[in-house]
């Protein structure tokens, strides 16, 4: 059972006839006598401790499993607190009794001997043990020994491994050799110091094997003749069958107390000339569970590698693959050699392995690290640019705002003046109405008075032509009256005539006639002719009378009616005049009203022209107002961008820096375990230059640590970042005077526009003077203006320095390399007067002194 | 007295190479007179050719890699002896020839000689004659029938034909019918009829060393008490073969006449307990044996559920002998990992304790 679970393999014991025969003596005569200083003592319960562990020392007992002082062991087990001893008597290689047989044989002294161990260590427990597996024995093992148990120990070969190891786990065991006990036993009872050893002397050279007291220092010759060999042995074991050391000279080896056995062979080890055939009996009676058929094989290829992982160091040396082994390889003792020499390149190999492993992982770090960086180098850059071009962004936001509520103000100020223009212009048009109106009064009433005049004279013209045509008409009717009477009175007289001549000519016509006219139509007609005479001129008369008659009448009709009309002609001048004097006066009155009325809207324009002048001041002053108040809260805008970006820009440096002392970390880290694989201690180059590591094997695969600064770790000037920095440094510069602040970034963008001077040529780049590589093309301008104001709102200088001092020496402190460095100021290139703007508004005098001196700049 | 000195253990196994191929010739030799028993001398003469035809291929080998020869190693002798004895009675001389030369020449010795082979050098033989001679190694005489020593296989009647001059000067023809083996009926989904006691005794159409069931399971326990063989290995490998057998049986019979007719049919009893267990092409460790064994025998039935042949155990175990390297690695990657943990809690144990008191 105990064979199935711990392998190993059963072997032939041999231990007959050694083990059956008394212990014999084979002492040194000299020996004999030797006694103790100390008084034996034969009442061991009398005994303390100390006392014991002094008789063991003084005794020089040796345990001769291991080669120990009994005392030491007793001593430290003591001091430990110990339960249980036990008596080791395994003896489980073949040939070897040389334990068990003492103890067998002498039943009084081994009891003694545990009790005084048990005793000495302060122990409660103690027995025997032995290994049970004597097939050929013919000794009885007692099941006690004294008071105490034998425990009987079986198994197949490495059985006393087994059993030690076993017994190792349990802490409180001490374990001591059975021939120990003897001689502590001895040493008591007797005061014998231990002068002999107990030894088995076997092997099949031997004609009398037996287990043998010897004294220490007899030679293996002379124990070998008092057995005496039966043939000349070719191998002589001290040790067991199974572990021991061949002896190469028998006469100058000596039996120590630690030798346990002596050996003598005569087996001719035949050489079959068999290769491993892997049959694996090896690995199947290996007692640790390696697999020496592998192991063989990884020993003859040299794989050291695949040595770890068959657990070589595991060996224990017992021999087992070696005696089982079909093709008789030594296999042992090639394993347990591969194992020492394992055992002592193994740390050196492992040590340097790992110092390889870290270089190489170092290596990969510094690598990754500087990629990372690298990468944080771009990320900086990208995340600077953005921020630029926020903060160009938030400040133009903030300008559009700016420039929209000053514009505001603006529209305000023209609504203001408009309305003012417009009230002046009303009140003027309202001037001009009325005057207007007055003219237009005035003209309505000249107008009237010319009317009035021209009716005035119209009534006189028409009363004088109604007077004169009644005069004309007057003598007209005169004329006419006479006329008729002229007419009425020729009228009748050519009536007269016309009758006198129709007469005459009735007469002549009678006379003439054809027919002779009857004289009395002759006397008639004359009759006729006197008639018509005298008719005619009696009508005549008449007539001229009538006519003379209506003539009169006529005529004083007339003349009565020129008189009426004399009269209404006067009546009507009279009335005409009447009428032009009150219009005369109605027109006077006019004017008078006009004027009236003019002078009152002009009084009216007047005060509408104040009133509009008052309110256009009112809000001429009120946008005077909102433009200080917008200037002041533009300035704070700005200051707050300006705050904000710096923040950020901080914010984004210290993770560039971080990332970047990572680097230099990993850098140096991988320079420290170079170090350590080369063996070549670090030089002051493996500091300064980092990228110094990857000159030569690694130049390819790493590329150097790529620095956007200058060597020591400032802004180069050409950069946009300074630029850009200038830029709004001009721009707190001005803030008070946006008008001004136009111009000034006009003025200064033509400045930047230029090609800047390389200040890296100016600066010879010396190590930590940040001012000289700083040095803008004008440095002596703003070195006393540096003095003067300490720049709160651009102070990049700590952080700077910072970053520089990583590139410094490491030995060098960052205080001192504080000091060292004068603080950085950041290049305003000509607007000198910086800052403080926010708290303390600017003066016009400082707005017009800066306006010169940017003027003057550039 | 001036001596050598030597490493220990000065006592050593009795024990051998030679005792272990001593003792594989032995239940060879059993298994040869049973055969000569069986079929007359013809098997001896087989036999004789095989190993001879071996040897004589490994002296040369040995010669040519500039290796001294060594009589002690009777490998190529069990190689040939393997070889003839899966071959039927009836075989003539060239596959078995063939065989043995393939099995050492190209099998063999280009990877290493004895004990450094991958494939199993009489398995690699005799796959390699199937597959040139298929018809004339899977026909089989039935024991006891006349076959002599001058006879010869005939292609074409697909018989062991005997031509003898006899008393009277003409010639006479002896004509030796060949049988199937119960494999190629089981391949094409039959029930042999073979009685089983005849098959155990080995009375039915087969290979000549591998009809006997009886004898050669006496044969491996022979071999597993002599631990030149380890129990795991055909115990893994038997055992699927019988679980398959019983679980999947080919013909319409009951599960345990599936097996039994498996495990009697062709040369499978004779393959595990010859070409499976030969120690170099074997793993080392007994989990990595019994693992190796359930891998070869599902193989072995995978091949003959399916494959070509009605017999395929070599095939199987050539296939199985490629995956050695890697069941030892695994096994042993598993043993380190058991170690680590022994050693781990050995530790634990130990730190218990502030020192060790011996």
């Amino acid at each position: 059972m105990a064979g199935f679970i711990y392998k190993g393999i059963l072997l032939q014991q041999q231990k007959e006839p050694a083990l059956s025969r008394q212990l014999r003596e084979f002492l040194n005569a000299d020996m004999i006598g030797l006694r103790l200083a100390r008084e034996p003592v034969q009442d061991i319960s009398t005994l303390t401790p100390d006392e014991i562990i002094d008789f063991a020392q003084d005794a020089g007992v040796v345990d001769e499993r291991d080669g120990e002082l009994l005392a030491d062991k007793l001593r430290r087990a003591r001091e430990k607190g110990c339960r249980c001893v036990v008596v080791d008597a395994i003896d489980d290689e073949p040939y070897l009794s040389s334990q068990i047989n003492p103890m067998l044989k002498n039943p009084h002294l081994s009891p003694v001997g545990l009790t005084l161990c048990k005793t000495a260590c302060g122990a409660s427990e103690g027995n025997f043990a032995i290994y049970k597996n004597l097939s050929d024995i013919e000794t009885r093992i007692t099941r006690k020994l004294g008071d105490y148990p034998v425990v009987r120990l079986r198994g197949r070969y490495p059985a006393e491994y087994q059993a030690i190891s076993r017994y190792n786990q349990q802490p409180d065991t001490l374990l001591v050799g059975a021939g120990a006990v003897i001689h502590l036993a001895r040493a008591v009872l007797f005061g014998k110091p231990q002068t002999t050893t107990f030894i088995t002397v076997a092997g099949d050279c031997i004609s009398n094997p037996t287990n043998l007291e010897v004294t220490l220092g007899m030679t293996i010759a002379q124990t070998l003749d008092r057995c005496g060999l039966l043939d000349r042995p070719n191998r002589v074991v001290i040790g067991g069958s199974m572990t021991g050391v061949s002896v190469i000279d028998t006469e100058n080896t000596v039996i120590t107390p630690t030798t346990r056995a002596v050996l003598a062979f005569r087996l001719d080890k035949k050489s079959y000339g068999f290769d491993c055939i892997g049959c694996g009996r090896c690995v199947q009676s290996c007692p640790q569970g390696l697999n020496p058929f592998q192991i063989y094989r990884s020993i003859r290829g040299n794989r050291q590698d695949l040595m770890r992982k068959l657990s070589l160091n595991d060996c224990i040396s017992c021999g087992v693959c070696s005696y089982t082994c079909p093709a008789k390889l030594d296999l042992s003792k090639m394993i347990s050699d591969a194992a020492k020499n394992y055992a002592v390149t193994h740390d050196a190999i492992v040590k340097s392995e790992q110092h390889i492993i870290d270089y190489r992982q170092s290596i990969y770090r510094c690598y990754i690290a500087d990629y990372q960086f690298g990468r944080a180098v771009i990320a900086h850059r990208k995340n600077r640019r953005r921020l630029m071009r926020d903060l160009v962004r938030w400040e133009n936001q903030a300008k559009q705002e700016h420039r929209a509520i000053e514009q505001n103000i603006q529209n305000g100020r023209n609504q203001a003046s408009s309305s003012l223009r417009q009230s002046e212009q009303q009140a003027e048009q309202t001037l001009n109405d009325a005057r207007r109106a007055m003219q237009a009064s005035h003209a309505a009433a000249d107008h009237a008075l010319a009317l009035a005049k021209r009716s005035h004279e119209a009534v006189y013209r028409s009363s004088d032509r109604a007077l004169l045509f009644e005069k004309r008409n007057c003598q007209a009717a005169e004329r006419k009256a006479d006329h008729e009477v002229e007419l009425s009175t020729s009228f009748q007289q050519q009536i007269s005539a016309e009758n006198i001549r129709a007469a005459e000519k009735a007469l002549e016509a009678l006379e003439k006639g054809k027919e002779p006219a009857s004289p009395e139509a002759i006397q008639q007609a004359k009759l006729a002719i006197v008639q018509a005479r005298l008719t005619a001129d009696a009508a005549t008369h008449e007539t001229s009378a009538h006519a003379q008659q209506t003539c009169q009448r006529v005529k004083e009709n007339v003349r009565s009616s020129l008189k009426q009309a004399g009269v209404i002609c006067e009546q009507t001048k009279k009335d005409a005049d009447q009428i032009l004097e009150n219009a005369k006066q109605s027109h006077a009155e006019k004017y008078r009203n006009a004027e009236q009325l003019f002078e009152r809207a002009k009084q009216d324009c007047v005060v509408a022209k104040d009133q509009a002048h008052h309110v256009y001041e009112l809000a001429a002053a009120v946008c005077d107002e909102q433009v200080v108040e917008e200037n002041t809260r533009y300035a704070g805008a700005l200051m707050r961008v300006r705050q904000r970006a710096f923040a950020k820009q901080k914010q984004i440096d210290d993770v560039l820096r971080k990332v970047r002392l990572e680097a230099l970390a990993a850098a140096r880290y991988a320079a420290w375990s170079r170090a350590s694989v080369t063996g070549r201690p670090l030089t002051d180059a493996d500091y300064t230059a980092p990228g110094h590591l990857f000159s030569s094997e690694y130049s390819l695969r790493v590329p150097s640590l790529r620095i956007p600064y200058d060597r020591d770790g400032y802004p180069e000037p050409n950069s946009p970042i300074f630029k850009q920095e200038v830029k709004s440094s001009v721009h707190q510069l001005l803030q008070m005077t946006p008008t001004q602040l136009a111009a000034a970034i006009h003025a200064f963008e033509t400045l930047l526009a230029e090609p800047p001077a390389p200040a890296e040529e100016s600066s010879p780049v010396p190590v930590l003077q940040p001012t000289a590589v700083i040095s803008a093309p004008d440095s002596q301008e703003h070195e006393p203006v540096s003095q003067d104001s300490p720049l709160p709102a651009i102070e990049l200088t700590a952080e700077l320095i910072e970053t520089s001092d990583d590139l410094g020496q490491t030995a060098e402190p960052p205080s001192s390399a504080k000091t060292a460095a004068p603080p950085l100021v950041w290049p305003v290139p000509s607007g000198s007067t910086l800052p403080d703007s926010a708290k303390q508004p600017m003066t016009t005098a400082a707005c017009s002194k800066t306006n010169s001196e940017e003027d003057s700049g550039s | 007295m001036k001596l050598k000195p030597s490493p220990a253990p000065y006592i050593h196994f009795p024990e051998s190479n030679k005792t272990m191929m001593s003792d594989v010739i032995l239940v060879l030799c059993v298994l040869t007179a049973l055969a000569t028993l069986f079929y007359g001398p013809r098997v001896l003469l087989i036999c004789g050719v095989s190993v001879a035809a071996a040897v004589v291929s490994d002296l040369v080998c040995v010669c040519l890699r500039g290796r001294v020869p060594n009589p002690l190693d009777f490998s190529p002798v069990v190689t040939g002896m393997i070889i003839a004895l899966a071959m039927p009675a009836t075989v003539s001389f060239t596959p078995v020839i063939t065989a043995s030369v393939f099995a050492i020449v190209i099998v063999k010795h280009p990877f290493g000689g004895t004990g450094s082979n991958i494939f199993n050098p009489a398995a690699a033989g005799f796959s390699f004659a199937v597959i040139c001679w298929p018809q004339q190694i899977f026909n089989y005489p039935m024991p006891f029938e006349h076959i002599s020593l001058a006879g010869q296989y005939s292609e074409k009647a697909l018989a062991f034909v005997t031509t003898m001059n006899d008393s009277l000067g003409g010639a006479r023809t002896i004509i030796t019918k060949l049988y199937q083996n119960p494999a190629y009926v089981l391949k094409l989904g039959g029930v042999p009829t073979h009685k089983t006691s005849e098959m155990l005794v080995g009375n039915f159409p087969g290979a000549m060393g591998a009809t006997s069931i009886l004898v050669l399971v006496a044969c491996l326990a022979f071999l597993v008490f002599r631990r030149t063989v380890r129990w795991q290995l055909p115990f893994g490998f038997l055992g699927t073969c019988m679980a398959i057998a019983w679980l999947f049986p080919r013909c319409s019979v009951t599960p345990l006449w599936s097996v039994l007719y498996e495990m009697m049919s062709g040369i499978l009893l004779f393959g595990a307990v010859f070409m499976l267990n030969d120690p170099t092409t074997r793993p080392k460790r007994a989990g990595t044996l019994f693992v190796y064994g359930v891998f070869a025998g599902l193989i072995t039935m995978l091949l003959r559920y399916w494959g070509g042949f009605e017999e395929s155990v070599s095939f199987a175990i050539l296939l199985a002998n490629a995956f050695v390297p890697t069941f030892d690695r695994y096994g042993e990657m598993i043993h380190f990992w058991l170690r680590r943990k022994r050693l781990e809690s050995d530790l634990h144990k130990k730190t218990q304790n502030t020192q060790p008191l011996v």
